[in-house]
């Protein structure tokens, strides 16, 4: 249960970094702007690529139903 | 505008069918690996992946304007505080109630046909966008 709430807090924490940094830009950088610098090397962008295969492959050949 | 718009069409009906197969079988990893090798080959095709186009970086740093830490820390903070959870769970064995996993908690989500087919969708989009971005950018002219 303890570990729900942090998940959602977590959740909750990554929509205010983004509203925050959409009404004051210089703060902050969004979501997006993070992974535009992260795939500024070849190398960030390999790895954004390998996360992106990694979480369908993990999310949508591997899940378990709950209760099944 | 119209390719796009074609583009998410297919898209979705994609992940509405891929999203209705059984998981753990061979058809659903095909049809992740089909999707994955569409968005690698049209990204490596864009020379996206290759060293010899600093423009692409170029490209990538105009778009994240301002890189200093100072800005992407609240990021950081966020990927290192959703690690720490996750391996706490993975210790407790991946399927605990008391902490339970990042995968554990989707699990729920992907209850119905309908939700899953949503994150799906979502997913290829996460994908497809940037290949789309950088596509565009390349027929106007920049990054070449």
């Amino acid at each position: 249960m303890i570990g729900t709430i942090f998940w959602f807090a977590l959740l909750a924490a990554c929509l205010s970094i983004e509203v925050l940094s959409r009404l004051r830009p210089p703060s902050a950088a969004t979501l997006v702007q993070t992974c535009d610098m992260i795939a500024t090397k070849v190398l960030g962008r390999c790895a954004l690529l390998f996360f992106w295969a990694f979480v369908g492959l993990h999310l949508f050949t591997r899940y378990t139903l709950p209760g099944h | 505008m119209k390719r796009v718009a074609l583009l998410a069409l297919v898209a979705a009906v994609f992940a509405w069918w891929a999203s209705g197969v059984t998981p753990f079988t061979t058809l659903a990893y095909i049809l992740v690996a089909v999707a994955t090798v569409c968005v690698v080959v049209n990204y490596v095709a864009l020379g996206a992946l290759s060293p010899q186009r600093p423009q692409i970086s170029r490209y990538y740093q105009a778009r994240a304007e301002d890189t200093s830490f100072r800005r992407w820390a609240p990021w950081m903070g966020v990927v290192l505080l959703a690690l720490t959870l996750e391996i706490v769970g993975l210790s407790l064995g991946g399927r605990s109630a008391t902490v339970p996993t990042v995968s554990t908690m989707l699990d729920h989500l992907l209850l119905y046909h309908w939700s899953r087919a949503v994150l799906y969708f979502l997913w290829l989009s996460v994908g497809i966008w940037p290949v789309v971005r950088l596509s565009q950018r390349t027929q106007q002219g920049e990054p070449q």
